[in-house]
């Protein structure tokens, strides 16, 4: 359907380009207005109170975070729930499912499938999946959490749960039961967000820096790096030293107790860690009405540099009925969620306050993304669930100090 | 964490609709909102002691947001899905002019969707909060897809206008 305004032919996708909607508001500026009213209508109809709107099952939760930090006189937010995208819209990358279950968005998916942009993907318990001729971004989520709530323990983490593809990745692999994400081409083939190098952690602390930006992989976790000519690479048992990735051809690295076993492709250069990280956590009103498998609130705080653990007072609400894989791991009484960490807090459904202290250098594998995490910078803190509605109360967030 | 950094974190809540709907204008996208929006927060949270106060803030943020879209365009290798930078401007030009207005019609909706017909509210439901594809919409409520499209296109227009109504009988300008 061609609509009569070129507006809400943008709006609703009819005008794909948006060459259409160009001419007209170049010929009409004053319409740009009109366009900008429309869409935040649009924006705000997503973070309405679902009881507005009369409907049964409100999926509504939230979140308020009080830090009585040092540094932060207090952090307060709400989040609410956010649905999941739908499956099977348009395009995306085409999934081939190896072994396991795979599910997309809760739903168990077929041995192939398009997945669409945005999806949230999680692999089940030794599942393997191929994620080929990526042509949007895909974000993957769980594998590792779904490995540990098996009660095979270990600090088994894919990126925090989330990896990237940016446009232009041609083939991922993603296996679970070896805990690894392997671009099968070169790293240089692959683009912006996730260049597909993988650094594998069978133990220890690995500190990964790139131009300027560090983040820390912890043993068991697998992170993708960025490598580029003059990237840098280091682990804990290198601190004081850094590793130079030398080309883009490296396809993945195995790294075990320091330096020894540092492939011959990287190359010790210099040093730096971070002395103390500052977190940054976005405005709550934010993420009114939405949740993803993350989500950010608050305000920025610093983390000192003696920091050991993040400590969390949470409980869980509920879990949605109508969404019980979004709920459920291992058990089938919908009575236990997880919390992404290098070792996953178990929370019991209804019961009541927990602390839960999630360890450094763990947090850094909450920050949002892949970018800096040098001193003094401001990162988002990333509280993740392994699904997206889980309702969970945070009331108390502490920074945890060595003792002196 | 400076006094100025908090007040502009704060002040930069009070904006966020504006934003939103700026970013939602030119991607119309909800996830890729989100995101962009993140983005903006954390460039002007690092940026704040560049911020004139003498300038309005929303227009400040509206100007961060542009430089935002206008990266993910270049990163996203999206082009065909992605306005051209000149009609991005344009939109950034026409959401700085509406700030307030764009708040205020976030204030007023609540109500003006508690107006409307159980059926009607269902439809948003479905498209907005649930964000169903049309197609599935139209098969769900067995119509055709064209309906869907033009109910939704006049639902949104008789929202439009019932918030316009109510900010002015607030006596917002």
């Amino acid at each position: 359907m061609s609509g009569p305004d070129p507006i809400d032919d943008w709006l609703d996708g009819r005008d794909e380009d948006g060459e259409r909607l160009g001419a007209h508001l170049r010929a009409d500026p004053r319409r740009a207005r009109e366009l900008v009213l429309t869409a935040g209508l649009i924006d705000s109809l997503r973070h309405i109170d679902r009881t507005v709107l009369a409907l049964p099952s409100a999926r509504r939760g939230w979140l308020v975070v009080v830090a009585p930090l040092a540094v932060a006189a207090a952090l307060a937010g709400v989040m609410m729930l956010r649905p999941d995208p739908e499956v099977g819209v348009e395009s995306g990358l085409r999934l081939e499912r190896g072994s396991g279950v795979v599910l997309i968005n809760g739903a168990q998916v077929p041995p192939t499938m398009v997945v669409p942009p945005g999806a949230v993907v999680s692999l089940g318990l030794g599942a393997e999946a191929w994620l080929i001729d990526g042509a949007a971004r895909l974000h993957l989520s769980g594998p590792a959490l779904l490995r540990t709530a098996s009660g095979s323990g270990g600090t088994t983490l894919l990126d925090a749960g989330r990896l990237e593809i940016a446009t232009g990745a041609s083939e991922v692999r993603v296996a679970t039961a070896e805990l690894t994400v392997t671009a099968r081409n070169a790293a240089c083939a692959l683009t912006a967000s996730f260049t597909g190098t993988t650094l594998v952690v069978t133990s220890g602390e690995v500190v990964v820096s790139e131009g300027g930006r560090t983040f820390v992989v912890t043993a068991g976790a697998t992170h993708a790096s960025e490598p580029e000519v003059g990237n840098v690479v280091a682990t804990s048992r290198t601190r004081g030293r850094e590793v130079l990735i030398d080309d883009c051809t490296t396809q993945a690295w195995s790294i075990d107790e320091g330096p020894d076993n540092i492939p011959p492709n990287l190359t010790i250069i210099t040093a730096g860690v971070e002395s103390f990280l500052r977190m940054e956590f976005i405005p709550a009103r934010t993420w009114t009405g939405r949740f993803a498998p993350y989500a950010q609130i608050g305000r920025p705080i610093e983390v000192p540099g003696d920091a050991v653990a993040l400590r969390l007072r949470l409980r869980v609400e509920r879990c949605l009925p109508e969404a019980h894989w979004n709920c459920i791991l291992a058990n089938a009484d919908r009575s236990r969620v997880f919390l992404i960490s290098s070792q996953p807090a178990v929370i019991r459904l209804g019961s009541g306050w927990t602390e839960v202290d999630l360890p450094f250098p763990t947090v850094p594998q909450l920050l949002h993304g892949k970018g800096p995490f040098v001193p003094g910078e401001m990162r988002r803190l990333v509280i993740t669930t392994l699904y997206a509605d889980v309702a969970l109360d945070i009331d108390d967030l502490r920074i945890v100090r060595s003792a002196p | 964490m400076t006094q100025p950094l908090l007040e502009v974190n704060l002040a930069m809540e009070r904006e966020q609709d504006a934003v939103r709907a700026f970013l939602y204008a030119v991607t119309r996208d909800r996830d890729v909102v989100d995101e962009l929006q993140q983005e903006v927060a954390v460039e002007a949270l690092r940026s704040y002691h560049r911020y004139d106060p003498a300038r309005p803030l929303a227009a400040w943020l509206i100007g961060i947001a542009r430089n935002v879209v206008l990266r993910w365009r270049q990163e996203s290798s999206r082009a065909r899905r992605v306005l051209a930078p000149e009609t991005v401007e344009l939109i950034a030009a026409a959401a700085e002019e509406v700030c307030d207005e764009v708040h205020e019609q976030r204030r007023h909706l609540v109500d003006c969707i508690a107006a409307l017909p159980d059926r009607v509210r269902s439809l948003l439901e479905m498209r907005y909060f649930t964000n169903l594809p049309m197609t599935d919409i139209a098969a769900r409520l067995g119509r055709n897809l064209a309906e869907i499209e033009m109910s939704l296109v006049r639902l949104r227009r008789a929202l439009r206008r019932c918030v316009e109504r109510r900010i002015k009988d607030a006596g917002v300008p």
